[in-house]
């Protein structure tokens, strides 16, 4: 059996019927406005955490975001539809010193907790880490914020929310993310990625972060504090941007679409679109451009160092753009493959850049089970599936979100024993 | 009187105290036989918090990424770019091809707790160490495959690029301005986000483990990563039936937008929240923006949007970035610029935070490097050591790990089945290094 059919094979599981890896983790997600604390406590719940979601009695503000404030399902936008996925929805208000008193309680079963108020806020309040790690020293605190619980400005930018383009600007991602100077404003202008790059890397650092603390628990019995910013996990993904000044390098510029490190490695138009097109090692630089029937440039340009080069970069994109644009996407492939066949040196890769709608017709995303029709308050919805897979303890999607306070009564009871009366009268009080 | 906040904080994250703390992942042993840029992330990852990583490489020519720097500039004779993701691990030069080798490999899946590749699918079961073959002499194993679209599926044997899977996933297409082609985000986030996730998974994998003894075999790819990161924009495309526009810096979903300064910087401004808005509103002194647009799903609608952003657009344009930053620290709104690799290098809060690190690297000197993502009170991440040479740590692995004898690491050398560093661009150690003197190399 090939490789391709075996280890299909390992995949091959009834996820239901097998154990979560984080199963028995219960997390408190008290975070409020805040994208990355919402994602992280996704892919916890993905992971099998049991994520209780905390919020004011009149709902998260996140549960208001949709693109163009256009679809709404019960009122709740997109963005916290998916992202609401497989959580316990709770109200409790924290304004109001019974509301802490009950988040203390609540704290007391929990293995996480997961905030986004203003640093120090919580803290204030006699519900921090600091004091509830006194009362119940596993607990694993997690921190989100623009400028951490730390460090230099922390105190003083305390008020500042975090936010993805934040993230993305502050890190220098976004003065990397630019086109060359000669593309005229706004091209030319740092310029952020479509998807919320940040704040999605916050949360996946974070949940990393969980993790590795439940591990640490079960050797020493201690929980801790975790602390991020999407400001951190964007400087962390992109390290080489400041790292030239170590080594005395002037200043990093974006060259878009050329690449620093490596030519050809970049997008170009072609009869039906738009490709990305590789080829730069020597070999697959001259399977490249021969397919594209300019061998003749790889005298002028025989080696890395002499591709490299800015300048040579701009002559070279342009002399194969204007072949690219002549070609069709089935035409590059078609070379390719006859390349193959011929068992001729070096690999030339092409890949079409395939839209959003287009991807959703692809049989490949199909096969693979990447999105799910599921249903919300009586509508059918396409959603991403957690996608990365384990052949034991396999990722869920198990629900979207749900109405705001929900779950009170399942996790009230469940936690704190309180029910009928006891909640109608939080409710009267508008603790919950 | 119990101490402020900040100053607990500042004793309990302290990034001096580091090395005297423990390490979450200490006992953990990790084969990595990736290269270029996610796997090798993903190593690095659980070098930072303990593991102890040992990167196998091709005796002679080692890893491909050695080959590939920015500019081609090679400081030290090494990629600076090959520094980025080979942290704190032990550098083997082993030829698997050679029986003898592959016994080594073997041996060594024995002591170990993951093991994690990038290669082709395919390739990893014709060297006979896919996880077919690794589970029957170690089933406790966590075997993560790293790949561009999956170990299975019509695209298994797609080569594949971060830039690959950016074009495959839909990310590039919904970034940059219509009209223009697409933006090819920087510095390889296909590799550098999948990289982050099979960590977390990978991890998940590991807790899980504890509970019950068994591995298991986790199917990574680029591509779906990133199509995960894109969350609720397919279900936009589906429900609106039309494709995704790239809207520059316009966030759809967001109050948010970035705008020219007074003095020529960009500057983002978000408001996520009614307080934020609020908060932005007070700053600007428009307090009617407010009244006109009081909840936060009126602000979205395109025609508000426009008249939103023109006004923060103005606002800003009269204002020097540095002061908007004030503000927002005073006002509860969230700002940030588009700031440069220097303000970056030199941000004495990320200094302070260990997000830029500063060290003095055994091999390299003084240096700097990316810190640990995530700060961990009890068990926070560290940075000991950036890449060596291939082979470095030949003798410390064979000799305090299998127990092998100086003779045999000699005849090993001999028949080839360990090797070294060759005499070629990105691959021969820093001009200090003096391998005669070293006593880890030396071991």
């Amino acid at each position: 059996m090939e490789w391709h059919e075996l280890s299909k094979e390992y995949f091959e599981i009834e996820k239901g019927k097998l154990r979560s890896p984080l199963e028995g983790v219960v997390v408190l997600d008290a975070s409020f406005a805040s994208p990355s604390a919402t994602f992280a406590s996704s892919l916890l719940a993905e992971m099998g955490a049991e994520v209780i979601k905390i919020e004011p009695p009149e709902g998260d503000d996140l549960r208001k975001l949709s693109p163009f404030g256009e679809f709404y399902f019960d009122g709740i936008g997109l963005p916290f539809i998916v992202e609401g996925r497989n959580k316990e929805f709770i109200t409790l208000n924290l304004e109001r010193k019974e509301g802490r008193e009950i988040f203390r309680r609540l704290a007391m079963h929990a293995d996480v907790v997961i905030e986004s108020f203003k640093p120090g806020w919580m803290d204030s309040m006699g519900i921090g880490y600091r004091q509830l790690s006194e009362l119940n020293p596993g607990l694993i605190w997690v921190s989100f914020s623009a400028y951490g619980s730390f460090g230099e400005k922390a105190k003083k930018f305390a008020n500042v929310p975090d936010s993805n383009l934040f993230g993305i600007s502050m890190s220098a991602y976004m003065e990397a993310s630019r086109e060359l100077p000669e593309a005229g404003e706004p091209y030319n202008l740092p310029t952020a990625p479509g998807f919320w790059m940040a704040t999605n890397i916050a949360g996946v650092f974070a949940s990393a972060g969980v993790v590795l603390a439940l591990y640490y628990r079960l050797k020493s019995g201690k929980g801790q504090m975790i602390d991020i910013s999407s400001l951190d996990a964007m400087v962390h993904i992109a390290p080489g941007i400041f790292w030239s000044h170590a080594h005395n390098e002037p200043l990093f510029v974006g060259v878009l679409p050329l690449d620093y490190a490596v030519f050809p490695y970049a997008f170009w138009k072609i009869k039906d679109g738009y490709v990305f097109a590789s080829g730069f090692t020597d070999p697959n630089f001259r399977a490249l451009i021969t397919q594209l029937g300019v061998e003749e440039l790889f005298e002028k340009y025989p080696n890395v160092f002499a591709r490299i080069k800015l300048e040579n970069q701009k002559v070279l994109y342009q002399e194969l753009a204007e072949r690219f644009e002549q070609l069709t996407f089935a035409e590059l492939t078609q070379r390719m493959l006859e390349w193959r066949e011929q068992e001729k040196e070096g690999v030339a890769v092409y890949m079409k850049i395939t839209t959003p709608k287009e991807v959703l017709e692809e049989n490949y995303w199909k096969e693979r089970g990447d999105f799910r029709d599921m249903e919300i308050n009586g509508e059918t919805i396409k959603v991403i599936e957690p996608v990365w897979r384990l052949s034991k303890t396999p990722l869920k999607l198990k629900w979207l979100a749900k109405k705001i306070g929900e779950d009170n009564a399942f996790v009230y009871k469940k936690y704190l024993g309180l029910a009928g009366k006891d909640l109608e009268e939080l409710r009267r009080e508008s603790l919950i | 009187m119990t101490k402020d906040f900040f100053e607990w904080t500042k004793e309990k994250f302290d990034i001096r105290k580091v090395f005297e703390k423990p390490e979450a992942l200490k006992g953990i042993r990790v084969l990595d036989l990736s290269q270029v840029l996610i796997g090798p992330e993903t190593a690095s990852l659980f070098a930072d918090f303990g593991a102890e990583v040992i990167k196998i490489e091709p005796p002679g020519m080692g890893e491909l990424l050695r080959s590939v720097d920015l500019w081609s500039r090679f400081w030290k004779n090494n990629s600076v770019g090959v520094m980025w993701v080979q942290r704190n691990k032990y550098f083997f030069g082993l030829n698997l091809k050679h029986p003898k080798g592959k016994a080594i490999f073997y041996d060594l899946v024995k002591k170990s707790d993951v093991i994690i590749e990038n290669y082709v699918p395919g390739v990893m079961e014709r060297m006979e160490i896919s996880y077919k073959h690794i589970k029957e002499i170690n089933p406790r194993i966590i075997y993560v495959s790293i790949s561009g679209f999956g170990q299975w599926g019509e695209r298994w044997n797609w080569p594949s690029w971060d830039a690959a899977a950016q074009a495959a996933s839909g990310v590039s297409a919904i970034s940059g301005y219509e009209g223009r082609v697409p933006m090819k985000l920087p510095y390889y986030p296909g590799d550098m986000l999948g990289g982050a996730a099979a960590f977390m998974v990978a991890l998940a994998a590991l807790y899980h483990r504890e509970f019950t003894g068994e591995g298991q075999y986790i199917d990574v790819t680029q591509a779906e990563n990133l199509a995960r990161h894109m969350s609720l924009i397919w279900s936009y495309v589906s429900k609106k039936g039309e494709d995704w526009k790239r809207l520059g810096n316009k966030d759809a979903s967001i109050v948010a937008n970035a705008f020219k300064s007074k003095d020529g910087r960009l500057v983002t401004i978000t408001a996520i929240s009614n307080s934020h808005f609020e908060g932005l509103c007070k700053a600007m002194d428009k307090s009617e923006l407010l009244e006109k647009y009081p909840d936060v799903v009126s602000r979205l609608k395109p025609e508000a949007r426009e008249e939103i952003d023109g006004e923060i657009e103005r606002w800003v344009s009269e204002h020097n970035a540095e002061e908007i930053i004030e503000m927002s620290a005073e006002f509860g709104f969230s700002a940030g610029i588009a700031r440069n690799s220097l303000e970056v290098y030199t941000d004495g809060h990320l200094r302070d935070r260990g997000t830029v690190w500063m060290y003095n690297d055994p091999l390299f000197g003084e240096m700097v490097h990316v810190g640990p993502p995530v700060k961990m009170s009890e068990t926070p991440g560290r940075i000991k050591w950036t890449v060596h040479p291939v082979g470095y740590h030949n003798r410390y692995i064979l000799k305090n790990l299998l127990g092998f004898s100086d003779e045999e690491v000699k005849r090993l050398e001999e028949e080839k089945v360990i090797g070294y560093w060759v005499d070629f661009f990105g691959r021969t150690p820093p001009p200090e290094f003096d391998p005669e003197k070293d006593p880890v190399f030396r071991w």
